[in-house]
């Protein structure tokens, strides 16, 4: 009887399994085919890397030993870019806050409210902020400042979208609870939804932080300031050694700010 | 309508309808009448729309057509303000009990009084001292005396603290009528007797109404004046404990007392695992 039952069982495992083998097989050999045709579209050759090696290595010789006495020149730029990201993140939370509100259905006064704010957030998001710099700098000219503005636009739709994902994740009961004691709207949000929201939501800010600060070392390749600014240049004039002194800092900061905000991101949850 | 049972009337639903868009009414056309002081158990298995009836009460749930009086105010013909200060005067706990995580057991009761917190006060959690207060009287009334626990957040608690937290939150709405939403069904057997006991004890010391929904035969039978039983969105038995016999239970729920009582041991279980 329970052998009866435990072959049947049995069966069913081993049909399920190849079930599954064959859905593995099919998805694995469409994204060869996919990659296969991306191989020939781009161009793509290996002989040509190899051939190409000499000139990598040659370039490398040029690099090398980095130029360190740019250092000091180079830090006001650094910082530029710091201040940059620091700002271009903290200024878009004013913007991204009420923006989520509106976005969540779970706190939009009207759908129709949701539907189009959550428009203009996710093209604030799909525009990457090198095109926004681009715009910007045509806009308010060369420097710093459209950076900030390029860098704003973008987080804006970035913490936008984490800030309304981290509100419909909200307990709906809790709303629930302040609604039935009589709490008006703002205050069944401010009370019933931002205590909980709250450190998903400063986690996902100091991880756009990270970000922009990344993002905000190559705005200077539009024009728009910071230490990207001092790379093109260097990369213009075939400068090799300070270009290399300019990566090797960059890299450094980045690693070093990555730290920072793990290790603050750890401490709010 | 009889003037003399408008007098008494706590709550009064009159030809009460709730549609969710297309679908079959999760309760149709009920009129009921509930006095000051009355102890109500709404009783039924999930699905039968005890939850929708409830919510109607204080018009979480708008219903579709029909009327709600609470305290003689019809709920229907209040303005949006009016609304929020009838809804301060009705209380309401949970199953999940709805308390912030994240907040004080302290806030978590003073919640009870955003109805009259100024926006101003609201927007930097900054209640009164009054405020204050009124919460720690308000725990102390619902069973948790150490002062210990105020200041932890609600999430390091126990189920059966949570409920009293909740049951504190509620008390200080000074409410007049107590909505109960399956209030003991995530606690185990032990605490669903001390939170029922508390919950009778409040109501009959301040001559509250209770409006409870259960789906607990026992438990109902043990607490309630009045049982309401629904089936389909209608009532089907509306009495006293004793008039619900074995026999009428197995009409109105249509199947055996035995079902009935193997489906609440297994839920007990269930409970208790948690």
């Amino acid at each position: 009887m329970t052998t009866a039952i435990a072959s049947g069982v049995l069966d069913a495992v081993m049909e399920e399994r190849r079930v599954s083998r064959r859905q593995y097989m099919i998805i694995g050999m469409v994204v060869l085919a996919a990659a296969l045709w991306s191989a020939w579209g781009t161009e793509f050759n290996i002989p040509k890397l190899v051939n190409g090696l000499p000139m990598i290595y040659d370039l490398g010789g040029r690099m090398l030993p980095p130029d360190f006495t740019i250092l000091e020149d180079l830090m006001g730029p650094m910082v530029e870019t710091l201040e940059m990201a620091l700002l271009g993140t903290t200024i878009p939370i004013f913007f991204a806050l009420p923006l989520a509100f509106l976005c969540a259905v779970n706190t939009t006064p009207h759908p129709l409210v949701s539907v189009v704010t959550r428009l203009i957030v996710g093209t604030f998001r799909t525009v990457p902020e090198l095109i926004w710099a681009m715009v910007l700098v045509t806009a308010v000219g060369l420097g710093p400042f459209p950076g900030v503005l390029a860098l704003t636009l973008h987080s804006i739709g970035g913490l936008g979208k984490f800030y309304y994902e981290a509100i419909e994740s909200a307990d709906p009961g809790v709303m629930e609870a302040m609604e039935a004691a009589g709490a008006s709207r703002f205050k069944i949000i401010w009370f019933g939804v931002m205590p909980n929201v709250l450190p998903v939501m400063m986690s996902s800010t100091l991880f756009y932080w990270e970000y922009n600060n990344r993002a905000s070392t190559v705005l200077g390749l539009v024009g728009a300031g910071g230490i990207g600014l001092a790379l093109t240049h260097a990369l213009q004039d075939f400068r090799y050694p300070e270009v290399v002194t300019c990566l090797i800092l960059i890299v450094l900061i980045l690693v070093v700010i990555d730290r920072i905000s793990a290790f603050l991101r750890g401490r709010i949850i | 309508m009889n003037n003399q049972a408008d007098q008494h009337a706590m709550v009064e639903v009159a030809h009460l309808t709730k549609a969710y868009g297309n679908a079959a009414p999760a309760i149709e056309d009920i009129s009921l009448s509930f006095k000051k002081g009355e102890f109500i158990v709404l009783l039924g298995p999930s699905g039968v729309g005890k939850s929708t009836l409830l919510r109607c009460l204080n018009f979480l749930v708008r219903p579709t057509s029909g009327v709600v009086r609470v305290n003689g105010e019809e709920l229907g013909a209040l303005s949006k303000k009016g609304l929020l200060e009838a809804r301060h005067h009705i209380g309401m706990i949970f199953q999940e009990f709805n308390l912030v995580n994240r907040m004080s057991v302290l806030m978590n009761v003073m919640c009870g009084r955003l109805g009259t917190l100024s926006t101003w006060r609201a927007l930097t959690y900054n209640f009164s001292p009054e405020d204050h207060e009124l919460a720690v009287r308000a725990l102390v009334r619902a069973g948790l005396e150490d002062t210990e626990l105020y200041l932890r957040r609600a999430d390091t608690l126990s189920g059966g603290q949570k409920q009293r937290v909740a049951i504190a939150r509620m008390l200080i709405q000074e409410p007049k009528v107590i909505l109960a939403d399956e209030p003991i069904a995530s606690l185990d057997v032990v605490m669903r007797i001390q939170i029922m006991d508390l919950i009778r004890d409040i109501a009959d010391r301040d001559g509250l109404t209770v409006v409870m929904s259960l789906h607990q035969l026992d438990v109902a039978r043990t607490y309630a004046d009045r049982i309401i039983a629904l089936a389909g969105g209608s009532v089907t038995f509306d009495g006293p404990p004793a008039e619900l016999t074995d026999a009428v239970v197995e009409r109105v729920f249509m199947k055996s007392i035995d079902e009935v009582d193997e489906e609440q041991t297994v839920e007990t279980a269930e409970a208790s695992t948690e």
